[in-house]
């Protein structure tokens, strides 16, 4: 008798290029889970208490523990930093430590102000999380006022940086992977950004501002990289030293606001380093790739990522699958290939989800290098009878290799 | 104006210093040439070889919200010029990105290629609530109103944006819609004119819509 695989044997085998028995399948439901839980609109079959594991238990596929939960706090000081974009969150392999950096926090209705006092001077920043957020699922404040309002700041979150200490945490990552056991793997989170200029861009300034910083104040902006590169090593190696599988560094790739020269010059060579620490210790590095990725396909395979995450096609994108599969040449494993908008009946009646669907699985097919996923997660007014739906599929079709 | 006059006006929008677009429109404007003329057939031609240039990816984001940067400060130079002159925009324009979102990026190309075409833009901002939109369309009578959204659950908002707008007034303003999960057909589905799929063709839709308009 041959034993079926577990969902984190199927994942990992994917990742690594390997044929699992069946196409990995995992949903993204956090966003979902938290919307309609907060709304009391969980799918009747289930308490309204139900827990997002027991919902996906239910859904029949494997648990995506990819992205940490930034709202779900131990304590205040676990994501009281958002403003700088570090974090102390439940089942991280690292702990950040401010050193010679005094913090003051307020708190008025929604909004949380926090200044930080160095020996140069002081940074502030305010970041919101309201009701209404919390109705539709938000899984992280929203940046309200940026640390970096005038080229002074440049400095001071410099010195911010360049003092951080960063402290393995194994003990907490392990608490992580023991709950998600074999129904996924879980990913150790570095950080949303992939290096020092991309921290820039994602946390410390809004997109528009961010852009035309390059121009007015390119030297700023190349010091303040520096003294964060000791930050972003001391993550990297405490990471390659962890006791994790899959490691998460880099979010939100997309081809007009990570563009192509910039995505080569500010975030491959950081995605290259990572990998070569990572890959000797037989670990893997995924992206959370959920933007629109065609500029940046042929920058894929060479950057050292296993796993592209949130791989997402038309029509939110202009890629197909097929296109994707291509341009990644057998180097790279697609985790995705869903649309969000294909569960919402206001974007898919329910005959052209079954095409969309069917067409999907020609597209995979024979299955190598692909973990089957909502991109970039399952929306709060999804359809949940189609990711039961997917699942059948799944049953039916999917044993690797698909011969669709 | 000459080819070489428009490709002064298109090396000033791409300088990085605000000095070169500042001096070349104030030679201009002594030259006694129409404001009208300095700004069609100079600064949009050129904004327009720049849209282009971004729609076929031979320059990227950060090149345009520099010219943008560059252009609003020629516009403002000529602006009592065109005053004087009485000048219409091409269309008026409100946008906003939906309740709920915060993203502005896409908003913000869309804002700076429909000024860089000649409309007289006003921008709501982000997460603009559905009343916001309605106040700004009975205050200022637009042609034209684009939504925006980057999630899947500010996408539906639209929707009740665009029950609210033509309750208010069933042929005017157009609407055209835009962002990363929305779709031709969700845009049809939802009663909205047009859908763009990035900001150097919502000005191609705009124009086509004011077209067909007139």
């Amino acid at each position: 008798m041959t034993l079926m695989m577990t969902h984190k044997e199927r994942m990992l085998k994917a990742a690594r290029g390997e044929w699992a028995d069946q196409l990995p399948w995992v949903p993204r439901i956090d966003l979902w889970y938290n919307s309609n839980s907060m709304r009391r609109t969980l799918p009747k079959s289930f308490k309204q208490n139900a827990s997002l594991d027991e919902i996906a238990d239910f859904i029949g596929g494997g648990y995506h523990k990819i992205v940490p939960e930034f709202l779900n706090v131990r304590t205040p000081e676990d994501n009281i930093d958002r403003g700088l974009g570090i974090y102390r969150l439940w089942g991280m392999a690292y702990r950040p430590e401010l050193v010679n950096v005094d913090r003051e926090v307020k708190k008025e209705g929604d909004t949380t102000h926090v200044t930080y006092h160095t020996p140069i001077g002081s940074v502030s920043c305010k970041y919101i999380y309201t009701e209404e957020m919390k109705r539709a699922g938000a899984s992280i404040t929203w940046i309200t006022e940026h640390v970096i309002k005038e080229p002074k700041d440049y400095k001071i979150v410099g010195y911010i940086f360049k003092n951080i200490k960063i402290h393995p945490d194994y003990e907490n990552y392990i608490e992580f992977q023991n709950k998600v056991g074999d129904k996924g793997f879980a990913a150790a989170f570095a950080n949303l950004s992939a290096s020092p200029m991309h921290h820039i861009m994602k946390e410390f300034l809004d997109a528009t501002t961010f852009y035309l910083e390059m121009y007015d104040h390119p030297k700023e902006m190349q010091a303040l990289c520096e003294d964060m590169e000791p930050y972003f090593d001391q993550v990297f190696r405490v990471l390659a030293d962890s006791p994790a599988e899959v490691i998460f560094s880099g979010a939100n790739y997309d081809e007009m606001i990570t563009y192509p020269p910039f995505f080569r010059d500010h975030i491959m060579p950081h995605l290259q380093k990572l990998a070569d620490m990572l890959h000797p210790k037989g670990k893997l590095l995924l992206c959370h790739c959920d933007g629109e990725n065609k500029g940046l396909l042929d920058l894929i395979p060479e950057s050292g990522m296993d796993i592209a995450e949130a791989i997402c096609p038309q029509p939110m994108t202009k890629v197909t699958i097929s296109e994707v599969k291509k341009a990644f040449k057998g180097k790279v494993t697609i985790f995705g290939g869903i649309p969000s908008v294909a569960l919402l009946e206001e974007s898919m009646s329910d005959e052209e989800f079954e095409n969309f669907m069917r067409n999907l699985f020609r597209e995979i097919a024979p299955g190598d290098r692909f973990i089957l996923g909502v991109s970039d997660t399952t929306p709060p007014d999804a359809k949940f009878e189609r990711l039961l739906r997917i699942t059948e599929m799944v049953n039916e079709w999917g044993k690797l290799p698909m011969k669709f | 104006m000459l080819n070489e006059e428009v490709d002064l006006f298109y090396k000033a929008l791409k300088d990085t210093n605000l000095l070169t677009i500042e001096h070349l429109t104030k030679q201009y404007i002594e030259k006694q040439l129409s404001p009208l003329v300095i700004l069609n057939e100079g600064l949009i031609a050129a904004m327009e070889r720049i849209g282009q240039e971004f729609k076929a990816q031979q320059i990227w984001v950060p090149e345009v919200l520099l010219a943008a940067r560059n252009m609003h400060r020629a516009i403002e130079m000529l602006k009592p010029e065109l005053i004087k002159t009485k000048t219409e925009p091409r269309g008026k324009f409100i946008i906003g990105t939906v309740k709920g979102d915060i993203h502005d990026i896409g908003k913000n190309l869309v804002v700076i290629m429909m000024t860089g075409a000649g409309y007289e833009v006003t921008d709501l901002g982000i997460d603009v609530p559905r009343e916001r939109f309605l106040e700004a369309i009975s205050q200022i009578n637009p042609d034209l109103v684009g939504l925006s959204a980057l999630l899947t659950t500010t996408m539906l908002e639209m929707e009740n944006i665009i029950k609210g707008i033509r309750e208010a007034n069933p042929s005017r303003p157009k609407v055209i819609i835009g962002g990363a999960p929305v779709t031709q057909k969700f845009a049809e589905k939802i009663g909205a004119d047009g859908y763009a799929e990035d900001a150097v063709r919502a000005v191609e839709l705009a124009n086509r819509l004011l077209r067909e308009r007139s």
